[in-house]
């Protein structure tokens, strides 16, 4: 199945000469993502390099970043927001669970924080297999 | 290096290095002009037309150097810079600058005073420290520990020297004494707790029953000051006791390596001296607080006693951004340990204590009814028929999927899973409520 950036990543590995996503492969796993409060948001499950021009070039950021845990996942939001308050603007609001499956792409290893990224196939559509389980903050 | 084209910045032309924070969200980039100087990019906000707002700013490879090891904060880089700040929207070629001001740019767009660089969320860490060379060449100071042997001979007793070498209102030879007297205080205190596990346990429940233990208590859970030295600035305390466990031979000399053998330090049972293993098991403790993974594994080997006192102790050392080194030596054993602690470090300890926690589940069975439930979130209000007691929580994914069966008129036998969860490092208490099990009555 073709993922849905695959242009892009073929554009970075045309440049660099190397694949970037060698190492991914389908998983099955539970996962938790930061998404707005409302799961349907356009904005939640938008890869950081169409957000931001700067990082397009980078293989990693055409993936979308999850973690393991719930633990996992707001200890990177509190890190995140002490660093940069206003960045809930960016990120999100809340964390949403969802179960990855084989069909909804390839994904790294987890690091040992827990994170990992998923490089969709071209048919995922994330926003029906996630539910957010925590507001961490209210939409403003 | 990333990508290496020039920019044209009001501090000449830069090249980008790389991502410094965060590595799945950036937020602080990294640049150098022609001369290898450090220019730093920051978003701080998105303003109502969906626009990134950044600040560029110089900064020095030794702030940013300091930064990164954990010296100083984010805030403090930012406040460190070197000239003036200025914004532009969006990205940073053909950018307008504009001259501004950290007021201007407002706290509420600005790490907090307390946010420390954490290495794993660096993207490209390794690329900027080769580029600017600022990699961090930890020196072993051996004359240093030289000189606290020597002390330690001439007196012919365990000591252990506080050195604190960087801080606010610390120079050479002075320190605040608000600041060094809440740093004694807090680590006497953490002392005597660790000395009271060491006398009563863990649990606290060996009771001393002797005189003669009683009064070893009292001498080997205190310390007092013997030697103060101007370098920045140095406090040698001695345990007020000198108990010997048992005789030994002296063994080779054994020097606790804090970073270079982890297991070094755990594997130590052979203590001739109560102060040693009180010292010790201070350095250890301090060591393994600093993340929540190896919290947890030595938090039942110490009472919650001795976690709120060594998250006193952290709090002081980051609230002043003091660099500590706290090493310790016997002649007569030849045990010593060593241990540095940065405000960084200070933070992570601070941290873990307070979301780390023991963890009892503990289930309620029931006849009730709602009185709330939240469908987007999954959140339950319900009250008990049989004694109009209620319980709030989250239902199980299981229920969850059920939730629009759901009403507030029918009553329903529940079971809540109640986790009780008690923090270490405070008195303080939380309850998790899972419902479970919701069976209608018909």
């Amino acid at each position: 199945m073709p993922l849905k950036y695959e242009e892009n990543l073929n554009l970075i590995a045309q440049r660099t000469n190397s694949s970037c996503i060698e190492s991914y492969s389908p998983r099955e796993i539970e996962s938790y993502r930061f998404t707005f409060n409302d799961i349907t948001d356009s904005r939640n499950f938008i890869p950081m390099a169409l957000i931001d021009d700067n990082l397009k070039n980078r293989c990693g950021f055409w993936a979308l970043s999850f973690n393991e845990t719930l633990e996992q996942s707001e200890e990177s939001w509190n890190y995140l927001i002490s660093n940069r308050p206003n960045k809930f603007k960016k990120i999100g609001t809340a964390i949403a669970r969802g179960l990855i499956s084989e069909d909804d792409g390839i994904c790294n290893d987890s690091n040992e924080r827990g994170h990992f990224d998923c490089h969709e196939f071209e048919e995922t559509d994330f926003r029906q297999k996630f539910q957010i389980i925590k507001i961490l903050k209210d939409d403003e | 290096m990333t990508n290496s084209i020039n920019i044209n910045s009001p501090f000449g032309n830069l090249k980008f290095i790389g991502d410094l924070l965060c590595r799945h969200y950036p937020t602080t980039s990294v640049y150098c002009n022609d001369e290898n100087i450090p220019v730093i990019v920051e978003w701080i906000d998105e303003n109502e037309n969906g626009d990134d707002e950044f600040i560029i700013y110089q900064s020095t490879k030794e702030t940013l150097k300091d930064f990164i090891s954990g010296k100083i904060s984010h805030l403090d880089l930012i406040n460190k810079a070197s000239g003036q700040f200025f914004s532009f929207n969006n990205g940073l070629s053909n950018a307008t600058f504009n001259e501004t001001n950290l007021k201007r740019i407002g706290k509420r767009n600005l790490p907090s005073n307390f946010s420390f660089f954490i290495r794993k969320e660096s993207l490209d860490i390794d690329t900027i420290e080769l580029v600017l060379e600022i990699q961090d060449i930890q020196e072993e100071d051996e004359n240093y520990f030289e000189q606290l042997k020597n002390h330690s001979r001439e007196i012919n007793t365990g000591l252990y020297r506080i050195h604190i070498n960087n801080g606010s209102n610390v120079g050479h030879g002075t320190a605040d004494t608000k600041i060094l007297g809440q740093m004694l205080i807090n680590f006497e205190e953490l002392y005597f707790e660790v000395a009271k596990d060491i006398f009563r346990g863990a649990e606290r429940v060996n009771e001393i029953t002797t005189i003669e233990d009683e009064q070893n208590f009292i001498l080997s859970s205190h310390t007092e000051v013997v030697i103060q030295e101007a370098a920045s600035f140095s406090i040698y305390l001695k345990s007020k006791g000198n108990l010997r466990y048992r005789i030994h031979d002296a063994p080779a000399e054994t020097i606790i390596e804090d970073i270079k053998d982890e297991n070094v330090e755990e594997n130590f049972e052979n203590f001739q001296f109560v102060s040693d293993e009180i010292f010790s098991n201070v350095n250890s403790i301090i060591k393994n607080s600093s993340d929540v993974k190896s919290l947890d594994r030595i938090k039942k080997s110490y009472s919650p006693g001795v976690f709120a006192k060594v998250k006193n102790l952290a709090e002081t050392i980051f609230t002043h951004k003091l660099v500590v080194d706290m090493d310790y030596y016997n002649p007569i054993s030849h045990f010593a340990s060593r241990r540095s602690l940065l405000p960084s470090n200070a933070h992570g300890i601070f941290v873990s204590v307070e979301n780390t926690s023991f963890k009892n589940i503990e289930n309620f069975n029931f006849r009730g009814k709602f009185t709330s439930i939240t469908t987007n979130t999954g959140h339950f209000i319900i009250q008990s028929v049989e004694d109009e007691s209620t319980f709030s929580g989250y239902f199980s994914d299981l229920l969850y999927d059920n939730i629009s069966s759901l009403n507030f008129i029918t009553e329903y036998n529940v079971v809540i899973e109640q986790i009780q969860i008690d923090y270490i490092g405070k008195s303080r208490t939380s309850y998790r409520n899972t419902m479970v099990s919701c069976i209608p009555i018909s």
